[in-house]
């Protein structure tokens, strides 16, 4: 019998001990997820710093993303919809197109669906926050870590801000169902937010890239001055006539002293006017200034690429391919891309003043003492011309043999000449502008372009053969697709020109024409007899005058940068404001009611302005009665053949090869290199030299850029811009993704069977379901 | 039914007598035969007790005078007799087995006091299938569970449903495992099918809220298998083993070369608008046509063979009155009929129950298997490796295999390679070197004290166990795939140089330069080709899982005059772990080890690595409650609790109650009148059980570590590390388990002194916040799409009917037939409705099974003519994607039902949601060709016994909907799906079922070959369209539709049972022998020329059918 008690007691104790371990379901909560990492990930430096470096990913300006709609990214001034509703690239974009008006509804050009887009980025970003917050890291690394997701939750709120004028303000992981609603916060609320934002980042920042400095290594990664740079691009937008209707001047003023008191602190995080001291012949520390990379003190905001190669398992490779699409197709680019006529013919002169054919910011005198003649656009040009667009006859080096034994192309890198010249094979076509039947010389053949756009590209010469590239002659990668050159979403000329525009919109035009000086000085302008440096005397008297030389020394300095649509938009250069009464939307009634007159500009968007951008090229004369090179577009010989025996192949009907009037070499004289041989040769030398050649063998010729009139394809149609474009609306999809959020004034709403939206982004007060 | 009795021990205390005496006797049943084995035991004294031997009798001494004897038998009732003057005792079967008992979860019941719908599987009628598949032999012996077949191949497993629970696979459910509770310990459907047979003791399957005693996990219904015992008694030590054979059920009938031949010759001419044919070389010529009459290389006739599979286990087991052992050692194999494929399984287990003394007992077991499944590896160009059988069915019966040692690639006759599974040989990959190999192998360790506190009076009926459960898993593949060059012949025999063998009296020609080895180029672009993956590969992958139980329970159960109270309270507590580790090089060594170290990473091979770890744990409370009032009146309430770490954890807890009741009408005093009536019980339950089969963690912010394509800081920097969100963050922090309530009521009957019993069930399930994905409208402020959010509701119901007759005639004949039916249907309420092709999708109100779409054929264009009239009658602007002039005579003709949906779609439901026809024959215009999927089904359970003979037989039949011809047999779709640019191409290397008969294909105009000899004659009345047009022809159609109907002999099994005097001649206790075969027969066969027999898929690894020899000893 005590056998069995003694069982049973142990038994019982067995029983008891389960008993006691089991109850607590804490051995639950120890459960771990071992297939997936956990918030753990933010009680340590480097998985938090992972977190951070995802949201760099998905918020960075990327040019990657390139071409078409490209509504879920920043424009960085590649031939986006944002670009082609400028005058930098021809083809309507869908904010112009006169044929097929932007709307909401699902199907045909439809409008823009950012909306819809951001919000995950966002809940990334809220999540970082969160998930920092609650980690365990000391308050040091977390200021560092939250500084820099704070300023990217605030360039998102910028990105929808700028389009939207107001939208809702989530900043918390909302669990996701279909209660998780969201009021639009008015635009002074998404301004306020975005300001408080910034400014949190960075004080956070302050310690590391004021006191310290981020390591070469880290470079790109925000600092204080991106996001002071950001703010004050921000606070300019705000006083903007697109938000600042009334031209509330204390927006203005606001903007002025901030940024005056600011601009010091963005210089002691190393950033400055690069170049400035240094511009180097023809507006070479210009071009130099968008390759340097590391410590570039023009890189206030930045993306960063690299030269890795794709298709490698990990895959690091993140190109800019940049410098690949602009390169023309005998160099092995990718067929190089084509500037509009309106933005080559609008270019400064060389002495800084607008072109005397140009009539907009008429505000500004046409004083230039050189006379612009469209056949040769290359006359006498702000350097910037050069360094923006390339033409036929222009050194344009590289450090690569794109003719590899297998090819027609005719130069190896280091002396790489574009001679993008065309002819037609049918004379009928010579003045069709509806034809691009041409053939581009120099085996360029079918794939030329009447002019290239060559900005930011890393010539040879401007960096002594250091280059950003790898130059691979076969393969995925061909030609310049390898290469590092970053992207700068705010330089630091941006930051003097935010300044300039909020000092001229305060009343201080000194400072503000300052700031231009600055700017037209590092771009390689001279001085001029009045060291106004080709800036309208005007500017220091007169706000119009002054705004209007600001915008237009934007819109070269940052041509080809994803800026200039903003600026149309900012500055309401589409209609000048006119339009709005008629949608409903806040007047505009600063600035005279009408931006465009108060700058002497021409309503861009304004279908009877007759506004379209084409394309120019320039083909051989007619008087050369060439017959060679109608045969075709190809060449017949051996690739393999050496250089002479192929001009004997060459099709192109000007070289004396087929019966034409030069040899290769005669022709390549007349180049203009404007880099290594203006210190021989001055350019303007070797400009006219060229011009001789122009008026010898070319003719400019305007080819179909904007569509034509669908219906007969021969009527040229004019943009056409609708007032509630300014600020867009939520299309179909977005409406009914968020049924109580109202549709912005203008635009169709889909819960209220089509019928106009009524919610004005600029009305004080935030507003929940109608 | 081989049931188990308990003995009923009452709580007498026996008047205690000096006088004791020495009882022999003999136990016999009705026949006469004696009964070996039976317990004999005075009663009221467990202690004291014996078995009868092989001649029925028994000696027990020292039994006191005016004891009374207690004899029990499995099967039969116990009978107490108080003359112990030398007694023949006969005992009774026990037909009506209300006396049976039932494992109900946490305990036992007996049958007649259930109040849920359970069922019982007769096990021993499962024993004799030999089968590896335990889910699959219980087929049609379980009403309302349904049985999916896994594969036929070796080692293939069955999946086990449970009252239509998959159909909650329509609303995006994944799978719905019952839950498998193994002598209480739960485990999943690997370790059921693993068990060996003969070691079962019984099968029960919670089919109600009876289940709600599992909780959280219940809702697909609980299988619970206990397993044997040793019986007090003589030591006993039997075998029982299986011998046996497969094959094919039937093979699909395939054209003869000849016919395979014309058909190609029809199907390439059948464009009548195609230029450029050359009709030398693009059709098979007449004399090649008539060298092929005698070509028939049958690839699958030469590589299929009879499997054999042969069965063993032996048990030992015995128990005295302090202990009880059972200890059995089973073995398994089964050959492939289709390759080296083999496959093999040792089962062992081993128990013991110590008494050790009145009031503790302790138990011990351990079990497990080792399986082993050893094969080739046969993947080209990174196929599946089930592509075998099909290659050899549809091979070309003129292209040999291996010529003159070079294994040949299917080029057909243009001689290109069109597909890369013409590069797979057969033979060559079975004799390679290339393998998969497979181990799994399974630990089973339990143990348990119990207690009974019996001794302490007022604690009289409380019972307290502690067990404890542990299962280690470890499973191991290890594969090795290299590359092979398959061949083909520059230059081929025939006129049109299509052949591949010698024409007659062009022997010595075709041996010197056909057979020439400069005559033979590599195939596959001249480039060897892979098999699993490119450049060949090895690897292994290993994996183990750990999971315990602790349950800690308490029972009380006791008789207060006429109340009869159970209560029982467990606390269960498991955790399981699993972690798997895979390695992997490319390219090896043909001389490869098959390890690491011989991979040629010169020339690129890469080795890499996986390995990852889960881990789960759970925690229940469970109570229960019977009550039973003079065995009448039942009720029973139970609770369980769950914790499941696959929640939030404010949301670990989930409660499940569910309540039955019974009332066992015939006990009451009014109804002992009615004779006819032996038993009539009305019982009802309802209950919540839960269904947590989700991925767990779903609930919880995941991150993934992504190495590359990241942001780049500094100069040249790499695009590196950056952890993102998993699922963009879509996460539901409220997400629980899905919430079914059951609800049932049963009747049970038997009349006529048992001879007819009824059993009829209806049920009605509520599933609600299913778990389902959500892709509604979020707002997109929030940043994520929906997550699985718990809104799905359908509610199902159905009843089981099941009728037994049994009875004798004369004496020697008995007889049972069981028929068991029932009908089942459902429908959605709630669910993430479709967004396309609304009018075949679920639809709110409907059921689930939306039955089978196709388009209406009314016939064929036979001529141009009557494809201009269709065109013009109905206004037709497209035809299948074709405009007119695109269209061909030999195609079938669909009607134009339907048209695009409406502007004001949203207003309707279903197919009103589209405008009317519209011209455009496209996929809208399908019709419902089916209701559903056979609603009406029984299946029929015979056993006859007469004398020593024993027959048991299962039909099964099922119609009310329709089938198909497969659409695989519609055109040379070679497994893959038909409608890509190969078309009809893939008739160069696949040949097609024998109803493709070319004499009754539409064939448009005559067909002659190059030398002007007539192939073929036009035919358009032929019945069946052109192979050619296979874009249209092969869809599914109402042309393709044959009756669903099924009527299969599932099985039988003849048994005899070798007479006792023999036995005993020989040694043994007794022996039984029987001859089963499965999947005999199909009685009804609804395909063109029954290409297929309906029990079988076509182009598959067909459903084997297996005879068996079996025979059982017990010494």
């Amino acid at each position: 019998m005590k056998r069995i008690f003694n069982i049973g007691a142990l038994l019982l104790a067995v029983a008891g001990a389960t008993v006691t371990s089991s109850c607590s379901d804490k051995f639950i909560e120890d459960k771990k997820n071992y297939t997936n990492t956990s918030t753990e990930i933010y009680d340590y430096y480097s998985g938090a710093d992972g977190r951070v470096n995802e949201i760099y990913r998905i918020s960075l300006p990327n040019i990657q993303a390139g071409g078409g709609q490209i509504w879920q990214y920043n424009s960085v001034g590649r031939k986006d919809n944002h670009s082609q509703a400028t005058e930098e690239y021809y083809g309507f974009s869908t904010f112009l197109d006169p044929n097929a008006d932007m709307n909401t509804v699902t199907g045909k050009s439809q409008g823009p669906g950012y909306f819809n887009s951001s919000w995950a980025r966002i809940r990334e970003i809220n999540e970082v926050i969160h998930g920092i917050n609650g980690g365990k890291l000391s308050q040091e690394e977390k200021d560092v870590l939250l500084g820099q997701v704070y300023f990217f939750r605030a360039w998102c709120y910028y990105m929808m801000f700028r389009y939207y004028g107001s939208v809702p303000i989530v900043t918390e992981v909302q669990n996701p169902v279909p209660e998780a609603t969201t009021p639009r916060s008015s635009a002074k609320e998404v301004y306020d937010f975005i300001i408080k934002e910034l400014n949190t980042a960075a004080d956070l920042l302050k310690k590391k890239t004021i006191e310290g400095k981020w390591d070469s290594g880290e470079w790109g990664r925000v600092t204080t001055g991106t996001c002071l740079a950001l703010k004050h691009r921000v606070m300019v937008l705000w006083a903007s006539p697109l938000f600042n209707r009334d031209n509330d001047e204390s927006r203005w003023k606001d903007a002025y002293e901030t940024i005056k008191t600011e601009l010091p602190i963005i210089d002691a995080c190393g950033y400055g006017l690069a170049y400035e001291d240094n511009p180097g012949v023809n507006g070479k520390g210009w071009a130099n200034m968008f390759l340097d990379i590391v410590d570039n003190p023009e890189g206030v905001f930045v993306s960063c690429y690299n030269t890795k190669t794709p298709d490698l398992t990990p895959d690091y490779q993140r190109n800019n391919t940049w410098e690949q699409s602009i390169r023309p197709a005998n160099a092995l680019g990718n067929n190089g891309q084509t500037p509009s006529d309106v933005i080559v013919d609008l270019f400064p002169m060389l002495d800084g003043k607008r072109p005397n054919s140009y009539n907009n910011y008429t505000v500004l005198d046409a004083s230039s003492k050189y006379n612009y003649d469209a056949r040769y656009p290359f006359m006498n040009r702000d350097p910037r011309f050069y360094r923006t667009f390339s033409f036929p006859g222009e050194y344009w080096r590289f450090d690569g043999d794109p003719n590899t034994g297998n090819s027609f192309n005719p130069y190896i890198g280091k002396d790489y000449i574009l001679w993008n010249y065309v002819w037609y094979n049918d004379p009928a076509k010579y003045n069709d502008p509806t034809s691009s039947d041409h053939f581009g010389a120099d085996n360029l053949l079918g794939s030329v372009h009447g002019m290239y756009i060559r900005k930011f590209s890393d010539d040879l010469d401007v960096r002594n053969g250091v280059k950003n590239y790898n130059f691979n002659t076969a393969g995925k990668n061909v030609g310049f697709r390898e290469c590092k050159t970053m992207t700068m979403e705010i330089r630091y000329a941006e930051v003097l020109l935010n300044y300039a525009e909020a000092a001229c919109g305060a009343g201080d035009l000194t400072t503000a024409v300052e700031q231009l000086k600055r700017i037209r000085k590092r771009a390689g302008l001279g001085s001029g007899n009045d060291g106004m440096y080709g800036i309208d005397t005007k500017a220091l008297g007169q706000k119009e005058a002054c705004m209007a030389q600001i915008l237009y020394e934007r819109q070269i300095e940052f041509a080809y940068e994803g800026k200039r649509f903003e600026d149309m938009r900012r500055w309401l250069l589409f209609d000048g404001g006119t339009g709005f009464a008629s949608i409903g939307a806040k007047a505009l009634t600063g600035w005279g009611g009408n931006t465009c007159t108060w700058l002497g500009f021409t309503p861009y968007g304004d279908a009877t302005k007759n506004v379209r951008n084409d394309q120019i090229e320039f083909r051989l004369r007619d008087d050369l009665n060439y017959t060679d090179g109608t045969s075709g577009r190809t060449w017949t010989g051996d690739v393999t053949a050496d250089q002479a025996t192929k001009d004997n192949t060459n099709p192109d009907p000007l070289l004396k090869a087929n019966m034409g009037k030069l040899t290769r070499a005669e022709r390549d004289a007349f180049a203009v290199d404007i880099n290594e041989k203006v210190v021989t040769t001055p350019l303007a030398t070797q400009l006219e030299n060229l011009k001789t050649f122009y008026s010898t063998y070319l003719v400019r010729k305007t080819l179909k850029g904007d569509s034509y009139d669908s219906a007969t394809g021969s009527v040229p149609v004019y943009n056409k811009w609708n007032a509630r474009y300014y600020f867009w609306g939520l299309t179909q999809g977005e409406q009914i993704n968020n049924p109580t959020l109202p549709q912005t004034v203008g635009w169709e709403d889909y819960h209220k069977g089509g019928s106009m939206g009524t919610y004005d982004p600029l009305a004080e007060t935030s507003t929940a379901a109608e | 039914m081989k049931k188990y009795i308990i003995l009923m021990l009452m709580a007498f205390v026996s008047t205690v007598s000096l006088a004791q005496s020495t009882v022999k006797g003999t136990v016999v049943d009705a026949n006469g035969e004696p009964i070996i084995g039976a317990t004999v035991q005075v009663k009221g004294s467990a202690a004291s007790g014996t078995i009868t031997d092989l001649d029925g009798n028994f000696t027990l001494a020292g039994v006191p005078a005016k004891a009374q004897l207690v004899v029990s038998y499995i099967g039969y009732i116990s009978e107490t007799v108080s003359n112990l003057n030398n007694p023949k005792i006969t005992l009774k079967e026990d037909s009506q087995q209300l006396e049976e008992v039932v494992v109900v979860g946490y305990g036992t019941q007996k049958k007649a006091h259930l109040t849920g719908s359970i069922e019982t599987v007769p096990v021993d009628e499962i024993t004799d299938l030999g089968s590896s598949d335990l889910a699959g032999s219980l087929r049609g012996l379980i009403n309302g569970v349904s049985i999916e077949s896994g594969g036929n191949r070796p080692g293939d497993a069955s999946t086990l449903s449970i009252r239509g629970a998959d159909n909650l696979s329509a609303l995006g459910v994944g799978s719905q495992p019952p839950l498998y509770v193994i002598d209480g310990f739960i485990l999943d459907a690997n370790a059921f099918n693993n068990l060996d047979p003969s070691t079962i003791e019984s099968i029960s399957v919670l089919k109600d809220a009876a289940a709600a005693v599992y909780g959280a996990r219940a809702a697909n219904g609980v299988v619970l298998v206990t397993t044997k015992k040793g019986k007090q008694g003589a030591p006993q030590i039997s075998y029982s083993g299986t011998f046996g054979f497969t094959g094919a059920v039937s093979t699909p009938k395939m054209l003869d070369t000849y016919n395979y031949g014309r058909l190609w010759n029809a199907v390439r001419m059948a464009d009548d608008t195609e230029t450029g044919i050359n009709p030398r070389y693009d059709l098979f010529q007449a004399d090649e046509l008539e060298a092929m009459k005698s070509l028939n290389y049958n690839l699958l006739g030469d590589h299929w063979k009879t499997g054999v599979t042969h069965q063993h286990s032996v048990n030992v087991s015995g128990a005295t009155e302090k202990v009880n052992y059972f200890a059995s050692i089973g073995y398994f194999n089964q050959d492939g009929n289709l390759g080296k494929l083999d496959y093999d399984r040792w089962n062992f287990r081993a128990g013991s129950e110590v008494k050790v003394g009145q009031w503790v007992k302790a138990s011990l077991s351990v079990s497990g298997d080792y399986g082993k499944k050893n094969a080739p590896l046969m993947k080209v160009q990174s196929s599946g490796s089930d592509k075998d059988y099909l290659s050899l069915l549809t091979h070309p019966g003129y292209i040999p295999e291996t010529l003159a040692g070079h294994p040949m690639a299917k080029y057909g006759v243009s001689g290109d390679e069109l597909a890369a599974n013409q590069d797979y040989n057969y033979e060559y990959l079975q004799n390679s070197s290339d393998y998969t190999r497979n181990m799994n192998s399974n630990l089973y360790i339990s143990g348990a004290v119990d207690l009974d506190f019996g001794f302490v009076e007022v604690l009289k009926g409380l019972k307290a166990r502690v067990s404890y459960s542990k299962a280690i898993s470890q499973n191991k593949t290890n594969e090795f795939g290299t590359q092979f060059a398959v061949y083909k012949l520059n230059e081929r025999t025939g006129s049109g140089e299509h052949l591949y063998t010698a024409l007659p009296g062009a022997e010595d020609y075709y041996n010197e330069t056909i057979l020439a080895d400069n005559n033979f180029l590599m195939g596959h672009g001249n480039a060897k080709v892979s098999n699993g993956k490119d450049g060949g590969y090895i690897s292994r992958t290993m994996n183990r899982s750990d999971n315990y139980q602790i349950n800690f329970t308490l029972t009380y159960a006791r008789q207060f005059g006429p109340h009869s109270i159970n209560a029982l309270f467990s606390l269960e507590k498991s955790e399981s772990e699993y972690e798997n580790l895979y390695g992997e090089g490319t390219k090896p060594y043909e001389f490869s080890t098959g390890q690491a170290n011989s991979i040629d990473t010169n020339n690129g091979g890469i080795t890499s690595s996986d390995w990852g770890r889960t881990e789960s744990g759970t925690l229940s409370y469970i109570g229960r409650l019977n009550y039973n009032y003079m065995d009448r009146y039942l009720l029973e309430f139970l609770i369980r609790s769950d914790a499941s770490q696959k929640f939030h954890p404010r949301n670990y807890w989930g409660v499940f109650p569910s309540v039955s009741a019974g009332w066992i009408v015939s006990e009451e005093k009014f109804m002992k009148n009615i004779k006819w009536l032996d038993f009539l019980k009305l019982r009802a339950s309802f209950g919540l059980t839960g269904r947590d089969n989700i991925a767990a963690w779903q609930w919880m912010q995941t991150y993934s570590i992504a190495l590359d394509k990241g942001a780049i800081f500094g100069d040249d920097g790499l695009a590196g590390s950056h952890i993102t969100m998993n699922n963009g963050g879509r996460i539901n922090e409220d997400m629980k388990w899905d919430k079914s309530y059951k609800g049932n009521i049963g009747l049970d009957f038997s009349v006529l002194q048992g001879r007819l019993g009824f059993n009829l069930d209806a049920y009605y399930v509520w599933d609600r916040d299913m778990l389902l994905a959500f892709s509604g409208t979020i707002p997109t402020t929030v940043g994520a799409t929906g997550a699985p959010q718990n809104y799905g509701e359908m509610n199902s119901w159905g009843s089981e009917i099941s009728v037994t007759w049994r009875d004798k005639i004369g004496k020697d004949f008995k007889y049972k037939v069981q028929l068991n039916t029932g009908f089942s249907d459902n429908k959605v309420l709630q669910a993430e409705w479709p967004t396309s092709d609304y009018f075949r999708g679920l639809i709110q109100g409907e059921r689930t099974d939306r039955g089978q779409w196709g388009y209406q054929c009314i016939g064929m264009f036979r001529n141009y003519q009557d494809i201009e009239e269709y065109f013009s009658q109905y206004n037709i602007s497209t035809y299948m994607g074709l405009t007119k002039d695109q269209v061909r005579p030999g195609m079938l003709i669909y009607k134009d039902v339907r048209g695009q949906l409406k502007a004001d779609a949203a207003n309707f439901e279903g197919a009103d949601k589209y405008n009317g026809p519209d011209g455009i024959v496209d996929g809208l215009d399908l019709v419902r060709l089916s209701n559903r999927s056979n609603p009406y089904h029984f299946t029929l359970n015979l056993n006859a016994e007469y004398k020593d003979f024993a027959i048991t037989a299962q039909l099964g039949a099922s119609w009310g909907g329709y089938s198909f011809v497969p659409g695989s047999a519609l055109s040379p779709g070679d497994g893959v799906a038909s409608n890509n640019s190969l078309g009809y191409k893939r008739l160069e290397y696949v040949n097609m079922p024998s109803f493709w008969n070319p004499d009754n294909m539409y064939v448009y105009d005559d067909i002659y070959d190059a030398e002007g000899n007539l192939l073929m004659k036009a035919n358009h009345d032929a019945h069946y369209p052109n192979l050619r047009w296979t874009n249209v022809n092969a869809q599914t159609s109402s042309f393709w539709r044959v009756s669903g109907t099924r009527i299969n002999l599932n099985r039988v099994t003849l048994a005899y049972k070798i007479p006792k005097n023999i036995c005993k001649f020989v040694g043994i206790s007794s022996a039984r022998v029987n001859v089963t075969g499965q999947n005999l027969l199909s009685l009804y066969n609804p395909y063109p020329d029954n290409f297929i027999d309906p029990m079988m898929s076509y182009g598959v690894y067909p459903t084997l059918r297996k005879f068996t020899v079996g025979l059982n000893i017990s010494f």
